[in-house]
């Protein structure tokens, strides 16, 4: 493609998530990003944001008539599969240029259906100013420019209701990339950056935190791949950047993102906590070793645990990130994973180990699909869930004999999700006292959840859950949902929100479909 | 108390039973002050001439104690109240103290209530007192619940002469095949990980029958770090004699004769590991299901007859409860390691079920008296970022 300098810029965010969850307001570092090297090049650009703005829509991108689209693009979730839907409107509605931006690694063996009107283009500010012609200084991330994230969101700010904006969290990079090679991940599996990992330097994080702090912005997400990096002689590029964070901003709070195995190399809680990190996101995928190996991992159980009992002795959040249903998970494997779980809520200021849905239901995306070997039995919506994060593939990774168990953990989780995004919505009409309860709610839904988990998995050990049977399982869960609600909240909010029966359209998880263009 | 718990003897070794103690040798002093066991004495006169002790009966705290001058090994008290609210009590304990070496407590309770509520000075008592004071667990449950006639005899020979059978020694010399130590080390590494017992690391014994002998650990041998030495083998039991007989340097474990019983029964057999994991295995409601055999004395033939019958009638596993004592793992395995292997595999799935019953309990959420431990227990309260609770949810990596 041969894209000229242009007069009209859209940068496009596609949505992710479905209607009902309101709670994660965030700019795309991805988007904010380009924006800012869009603006060290003098050069404006409109944003259409689908994820922060649901009011926005497909007829509200079309009318922006931009020259050049940019959709910025994230290797996870269902990020490539609204960003091809959105690519294939603006092809045929539009005869603007595409550009395909970000952490497009998988799309290497995409058929690209227009070359000439599509571009595609890594994470990498340089390279998009170069492939947009656009002259200036382009923020090499890494070598200490001085804003590398532009908060676009206030140029739709007006767009955001009232308790969105009070949601809202920046959303910034401190590394790119990450040096592990874990198989079930995206990271490494293409080229989504120049270099495999890239540390931004201290002075470029501190101004992007200026940046947002001048907007009376405090809460911050440093989306990172791994916040720590494989290599130990950095640490002291961290110790750094943390001790100036601390210094500079002492207000603030910072969720980031780690490996259990970086963070107890890493191992000065102190330090963390004095900078203002609250929350880690921990992709710990599993407990049973056998599961880390054939992800090729290399984290030991041990290990693992160590990073999360140091975090709750420190009063870190953690919020642990698993994909229980993988390519090695057996009855065993779940049923460690369980007990596991149950032990570490079994302990002291188990509010520290944060909330369970990233273990009640995850999966692993199958990438290369053996339908022969590895294919639902219909029997169930299971299939609406696993089959919509990767492109083509019709079959599961996991085997398919652990549906019924895995298709009762998915309403659980569905449940549990939108309960909580309910929940949390609602929470500022509550009372004080009901607030309390509401909080405690949330605490031990974790542990209900766990039960349950529990039940089912001892009826599909004993040979007594079935696809033709989870009806039973799953009404009685239903049952016991709204008795534990009633315990907690108030008797007009103690209602499930989920149903078998609601039509549930194709997206992730078989969440409700609406995800609207 | 059982946390933490390592290698614990119930009572300062003032006799190793490399022999078998002399009537004259041993004091059990029963000072009986709640009135509820009507025949006690006089069945506790019986066991003393049974089973080889002198026995003192007392009236009061202030009698004269006999024990304190006299030349006795073992000076036993068996002290029966029903007042646990006594103010004196620790000063009456100090006192006894200095005259015997060990203590049996026995309270009698009002209610299960009140059982309960005294519980927390019950621990404290033992932390105090250690392991010269064994407090009898009330097991007659018609009120007021206090230990049953039977368990307070047996409590008699059980901390003073340990055995009820006649123990003949052949030779003092053991050879014992190297397999055959590698089992009982194992065993003892076993027992200490998953700390298989309750009030001693001396509960319980390990057996494997090789040949016609059955080696077995000898009794008040602590299974901690076991020295092997306390190994002794029996070559034969007698029952209408009740005459062990056996090689080794320490008399065979006070339950050899219910051992020998069931190896007799069930002569497939070759190992049995008897432990007294009682708060994770023997007490747990949740496996009742798993008792093979009553309430009964330890150390008789009718005890073995009973567990050799039900787990001959067993399919499914070879392990069961003896209500209120213990349990036993068995294996009709030859090699001492596929043995210890099952044995092993069949103590952590029992151990296993018993920590998900117990999280089960701890995790039930239809008692509002455990959620309000578990809202204390999870630190919302003293939560430093409760903004951090806002919950987030997003897409999955």
């Amino acid at each position: 493609m041969s894209t000229p300098h242009c007069n009209t810029i859209a940068i496009v965010r596609v949505p992710y998530l479905s209607i009902y969850n309101l709670l994660d307001v965030r700019e795309e570092p991805v988007v904010s990003s380009a924006a800012a090297a869009l603006s060290s090049a003098g050069q404006d650009y409109v944003v259409c944001d689908y994820h922060l703005d649901r009011t926005f829509n497909t007829d509200k991108l079309i009318e922006t008539c931009a020259d050049v689209y940019i959709i910025g693009i994230r290797g996870t979730g269902l990020h490539w599969k609204y960003a091809r839907q959105i690519t294939e409107i603006l092809l045929s509605k539009t005869s603007s240029k595409i550009i395909l931006y970000g952490q497009t690694g998988k799309l290497r063996k995409w058929e690209n259906p227009d070359p000439n009107r599509i571009s595609i283009c890594i994470h990498d500010e340089g390279k998009l100013l170069e492939l947009l012609k656009l002259q200036g200084s382009p923020n090499i991330f890494g070598e200490g420019t001085e804003l590398q994230h532009e908060h676009y969101a206030k140029k739709i700010w007006t767009n955001l209701s009232p308790s969105r904006r009070q949601m809202f969290k920046p959303s910034i990079e401190t590394t790119r990339g990450c040096h592990f090679g874990c198989k079930f991940c995206f990271i490494n599996q293409g080229k989504n950056y120049t270099s495999r990992f890239i540390r931004q330097t201290t002075e470029s994080v501190l101004s992007d935190i200026g940046h947002y702090d001048q907007f009376n912005h405090h809460d911050f997400w440093l989306y990172d791949s791994e916040f720590f990096g494989g290599v130990e002689k950095d640490y002291p590029k961290v110790d750094e950047l943390l001790v100036e964070m601390g210094k500079c901003f002492p207000n603030n709070s910072y969720m980031i993102y780690s490996r259990a195995d970086t963070l107890v190399r890493y191992n000065n809680f102190k330090l963390l906590k004095d900078a203002g990190i609250t929350s880690i996101l921990m992709g710990i995928e599993s407990f049973e070793n056998n599961d880390l190996q054939s992800f090729r991992k290399g984290v030991h159980n041990n290990t693992s645990l160590n990073a999360i009992n140091q975090c709750v002795e420190n009063e870190i959040f953690c919020i642990l990130n698993f994909i229980l249903f993988n390519r090695s998970t057996t009855v065993k494997s779940l049923r460690y994973n369980l007990d596991t779980m149950r032990n570490l809520y079994n302990r002291n200021n188990f509010v520290y180990l944060g909330p369970t849905f990233y273990f009640s239901y995850s999966f692993e995306s199958d990438w290369k699909g053996n339908i022969a070997k590895y294919t639902l039995s219909g029997d169930t919506l299971l299939y609406r869930s696993t089959s919509n994060t990767t492109s083509n593939s019709k079959s599961v990774a996991f085997d398919p004999r652990l549906e019924p168990f895995a298709e009762f953990c998915r309403v659980l989780n569905y449940e549990q999700i939108k309960k909580i995004c309910q929940m949390n919505i609602l929470k500022n009409e509550l009372t004080s006292d009901q607030e309390k309860r509401f909080m405690e709610w949330s605490v031990l839904l974790n542990i209900f959840v766990l039960n349950e988990m529990d039940r089912a998995l001892s009826l599909f050990e004993n040979g007594k859950l079935f696809s033709h049977n989870i009806l039973i399982a799953i009404n009685d869960m239903y049952s016991n949902f709204r008795k534990f609600n009633l315990l907690f909240l108030p008797p007009e909010y103690s209602y499930t929100v989920t149903s078998l029966d609601e039509e549930v359209g194709p997206d992730w998880n078989g969440w409700h479909p609406t995800i609207y263009f | 108390m059982s946390k933490n718990k390592k290698e614990r003897n119930n009572m300062s070794l003032t006799h190793d039973y490399s022999s078998t103690l002399r009537k004259e040798e041993v004091l059990v002093v029963l000072l009986d002050k709640s009135h509820f066991y009507q025949t006690l004495k006089e069945d506790m006169t019986l066991f003393s001439e049974k089973y080889r002790f002198t026995l003192h009966t007392l009236c009061s705290e202030d009698d004269h104690i006999e024990g304190k001058k006299s030349d006795f090994k073992i000076k036993h008290l068996i002290y029966i109240s029903d007042k646990m609210d006594d103010y004196h009590l620790e000063e009456k304990f100090s006192k006894f103290c200095s005259h015997f070496n060990s203590m049996t407590i026995c309270f009698s309770y009002s209610s299960f209530l009140s059982f309960e509520k005294s519980r927390d000075k019950i621990e404290e008592y033992k932390v105090k007192y250690g392991n010269t004071v064994n407090f009898l667990r009330p097991d007659d449950t018609s009120e007021p619940i206090k230990p049953n006639h039977v368990k307070i005899l047996d409590n008699s020979v059980c901390d003073t002469v340990r055995i009820k059978y006649i123990a003949k020694n052949i030779s003092k010399n053991l050879n014992i095949p190297d397999g055959i130590i590698d089992f009982f080390k194992k065993c003892s590494l076993l027992y200490e990980e998953e700390n298989l017992f309750h009030r001693a690391s001396s509960d319980g014994f390990f057996a494997f029958k090789f040949n016609s002998d059955i080696y077995i650990t000898s009794t008040k041998t602590n299974k901690i770090n076991l020295n092997l030495d306390r190994i002794s083998a029996i070559h034969s039991y007698d029952p209408k004699l009740n005459i062990i007989e056996y090689s080794g340097l320490y008399i065979p474990s006070s339950d050899s004769v219910e051992a020998c019983t069931i190896f007799e029964k069930l002569p497939e057999l070759t190992t049995i590991i008897h432990t007294h994991a009682s708060e994770k295995i023997t007490r747990n409601n949740s496996l009742k299901k798993y008792i093979i055999a009553p309430p009964l004395p330890y150390g008789e033939r009718k005890l073995g007859l009973i567990i050799s019958e039900n787990l001959r009638n067993m399919t499914d596993h070879k392990w069961g409860i003896l209500e209120d004592h213990g349990e036993i793992f068995t294996s009709n395995l030859k090699s001492t390691t596929e043995a210890f292997d099952e044995v092993k595999q069949n103590i952590i799935n029992i151990l296993s079920e018993s920590a998900k019953n117990e999280l089960d309990r701890i995790f039930n959420l239809d008692s509002k008296e455990n959620i309000k431990k578990l809202i204390n227990k999870s630190g919302l309260e003293c939560s430093k970022h409760k903004r951090d609770l806002e919950l987030h949810v997003n897409s999955p990596l």
